[in-house]
């Protein structure tokens, strides 16, 4: 590309740290800023702000998007985020920041935005008191969670650091730098573990290409998306497909959540959004996927279903796999 | 007007003419930040970054929008990418007479406006689903039409089988080639398979996942506006009300034009965000937030149209100077050279001052409006629930709509305003269709798009 004039006004602007200095032989840089690619002496840039070092040809820092040479000379100090109380989305990554005092939850113009169904319009309140964490629920539809346990309107729950807290069904972590973890007789039965620690495998799916899963007592979730619990590689299931809860009653129930190709139970398409019971000679298959189900402990070893393909006529075109 | 505007490679020169220096907020080699150019070969779409406020505040965090506008150039004609069509058409006995010898004439005009490079497909649905015509090129007309006119009524209606029986006739033929889409005609609830909305709305959402977008057509005053547009919203496609069976030709002429005027399809906005930004919601949309990621899914744009979509941002305090918020990267497949995952990409960009009267004087008019807008869409949902649960009288919701009406026309949503309008005068007259208008009114306004 050729040459362009606003180079000459540019690398002044600030000082480039010295050690950091290299010569590039060509022009481009691996940002998308675009413009800075025109400079001819290419040199590492220190950010004055955040201290992250960029590669040449950039026109902002790549963390925290300074525009280079639009800060003075001396930088403030930056305030501390990892310091502040925080809610953490552990499947994003997201952190919402809690100020001090009061903040509303909910899903529209609320402190901590959660906009997601399950969550009501004003869900809930934090109030962050000298190092304290105090969840309020406002009466949502979906309701909020402390440690696994419901907050009940009107109640002034305590939150510590390391607390599960839930609002709908939106899974957040309290971070509480500084602040208590959650006193072993705080009276709460269920903890964080929780989510994670299902307890023992009551059941077993066996897929047909030899690979085991373990049920555990309540929903466990079936399809392509990651986020399930059982993770179908198979190209005609649906991100979210199918639900088999096992209740402590021994009974196990499978649901179709509406897949585009189907659960099929002896070869016969199941209604989506439909229990059915499991029993042991239910043959079963999700889009092209054939599974064995086996009960453990509790039961007789011989109730154990075996599954059969569905013969492939009744496929769906296999276009909708692209 | 301080946008970011993302133009071909020769407008460096024009980069001049538009900067507008802010005193004390020095930009290197003399160009306006929150204006940028970027080279690239000529686009299909292009971006423009609007930022809510030219400031933010330094020494706090602060609320702050955007407006993330994608543009479909009325540049580009030519060839274009082949449709995957697939027509689910109800035949249940309520569309006996008139409105299915309607339809039969629609589906002929469709069959007439296609090439053989099109690929067609006819789907009819009551109690059980018939594929009248399977997945075939458009190549002898007088015998596709002849087998649609051969459409006769039945009884019930089974959405579900036919949006799914719909979906995997345009499935059957490999979808990035094509510009895909099932167009499905009701005019009543669902009655007989599959009814609850969960599972009829997701599979359309399923669809769309795979590239095969989803319009939804009502038809008369019987059927579940909600059912549909959800349909639409979720499958990517449009929401018509038809309220008389003459007018059935008319829509689908209007979706024919749209489809083959499309410019863009597979739309995606991606924003890179800088440290001390998060994103609180994005107006309208379910977006995918990701640690330091927001990704947008946009319907399919036709030649003119452009669509604004609106972020609401939460600025962290920082030093005072001018930061790049967010990366946007807008990607997509062009639909007519054919070229998959184009990119343009733009900055986001603040001015964070210490002076709050900056701050205050630096609001953007645009911007503004959208949100004024944004409102406008909880207001039509609030006046409609008011009316569905009788607790708001013809007069106030005739009161709210004029204002609402007011707030469109000068967003420049001219239809949409038209919309409302007749909302108005459903109300005047007392009709029951005034919920059918306003919810493809909402739909619109939350996708924030505009047509050429």
């Amino acid at each position: 590309m050729e040459e362009r004039t606003m180079q000459a006004d540019y690398p002044p602007a600030y000082p480039p740290a010295g050690d950091a200095t290299q010569v590039f032989p060509s022009p481009g840089g691996p940002m998308g800023g675009g413009y800075g690619e025109a400079t001819q002496q290419a040199i590492t840039i220190t950010c004055q702000v955040c201290a992250t070092p960029n590669g040449p040809g950039t026109a902002y820092c790549q963390d925290c998007g300074l525009m280079f040479g639009s800060a003075p000379a001396e930088v403030e100090p930056l305030p501390d985020v990892s310091q502040l109380p925080r809610l953490v989305d552990a499947s994003s990554g997201r952190e919402l920041v809690l100020n001090s005092g009061l903040n509303s939850v909910g899903r529209e113009g609320t402190d901590v935005l959660l906009p997601d169904p399950t969550v009501s319009r004003r869900h809930a309140q934090v109030t962050v008191e000298s190092g304290q964490l105090i969840v309020e629920d406002l009466g949502s539809t979906n309701g909020t969670f402390v440690g696994g346990r419901p907050v009940r309107p009107g109640e002034r729950a305590a939150a510590f650091d390391g607390d599960a807290v839930r609002f709908g069904s939106i899974h957040l972590v309290l971070a509480l730098p500084g602040g208590a973890a959650r006193p072993a007789d705080a009276g709460v039965a269920a903890t964080a573990a929780v989510a994670e620690d299902r307890g023992e495998p009551v059941a077993q799916l066996r897929l047909a290409n030899g690979t085991d899963y373990p049920l555990y007592a309540g929903a466990n979730t079936i399809g392509r998306r990651s986020s399930n619990e059982i993770i179908l590689a198979d190209a005609f299931a649906s991100g979210r497909h199918a639900e088999i809860t096992c209740n402590a009653d021994g009974t196990v129930i499978l649901t179709d959540l509406g897949s585009t190709n189907g659960t099929f139970i002896n070869g016969e398409r199941l209604a989506p959004n439909t229990p059915v019971t499991l029993t042991e000679a239910t043959q079963f298959r999700f889009a092209k996927s054939d599974a064995t189900l086996a009960l453990l402990g509790g039961l007789p070893s011989d109730v154990e279903a075996t599954m059969m393909a569905g013969s492939l006529e009744e496929e769906p075109a296999p276009g909708a796999a692209e | 007007m301080d946008s970011t505007r993302i133009i071909g490679p020769q407008s460096w020169g024009g980069v001049g003419e538009a900067t507008q220096m802010t005193p004390g907020y020095p930009a290197p080699g003399g160009f306006d930040p929150a204006r940028t150019a970027m080279a690239g070969s000529p686009n299909a779409l292009a971006l423009e970054l609007i930022p809510g406020n030219q400031f933010a505040h330094a020494t706090r965090s602060s609320v702050e929008h955007a407006i993330l506008q994608v543009d479909a150039s009325g540049a580009g004609f030519g060839r274009r990418l082949p449709l995957n069509l697939c027509l689910v058409i109800d035949r249940s006995g309520s569309m006996e007479g008139e409105p299915l010898e309607y339809v039969k004439r629609a589906c002929g005009h469709v069959v007439d406006l296609l090439d053989p490079n099109d690929i067609l497909s006819v789907v009819t649905f009551e109690e059980r689903v018939d594929i009248v015509m399977p997945a075939r090129r458009v190549v002898n007309k007088a015998l596709i039409k002849e087998h649609i006119n051969r459409i006769q009524p039945g009884n019930t209606t089974n959405i579900y089988d036919g949006v799914v029986a719909g979906a995997s006739q345009v499935a059957s033929v490999r979808s990035e080639g094509y510009v895909n889409r099932v167009v499905v005609l009701t005019d009543g609830e669902p009655t007989s398979g599959v009814k609850d909305y969960t599972s009829i709305v997701g599979c359309a959402a399923e669809q769309r996942s795979r590239g095969i977008t989803t319009t939804a057509l009502g038809f008369g005053s019987d059927y579940n506006e909600e059912l549909l547009a959800g349909l639409a919203k979720r499958g990517g496609g449009n929401y018509y009300y038809i309220a008389r069976p003459e007018l059935i030709p008319e829509v689908f002429r209007s979706e024919l034009e749209q489809l083959l005027t499309m410019v863009a399809k597979n739309i995606r906005l991606r924003m890179i965000l800088g440290k001390w930004v998060e994103v609180r919601q994005v107006y309208g949309q379910q977006p995918i937030l990701g640690p330091r990621t927001v990704e947008i899914q946009l319907p399919d744009l036709e030649r003119g149209a452009s669509i604004r979509t609106l972020v609401e941002m939460s600025l962290g305090r920082r030093p005072a100077a001018t930061y790049r918020v967010a990366r946007v990267e807008l990607s997509y497949d062009d639909c007519i050279t054919g070229a998959f995952n184009q990119r343009v990409e733009g900055d986001l960009v603040f001015n964070f001052a210490t002076d709050g009267s900056l701050v205050a004087s630096g609001v953007n008019g645009t911007v503004q409006r959208e949100i004024e807008l944004a409102k406008a869409s909880r207001n039509l949902e609030r006046t409609m629930m008011g009316l569905k649960t009788q607790q708001l009288t013809a007069g106030a919701a005739m009161q709210d709509l004029q204002r609402t009406q007011m707030l469109l026309t000068q967003s420049g949503m001219q239809e949409q305003a038209a919309e409302v309008g007749q909302a108005i005068q459903g109300l005047r007259a007392g009709t029951g269709d005034v919920e059918k208008t306003l919810i493809g009114t909402m739909l619109d306004i939350d996708l924030g798009k505009r047509k050429g």
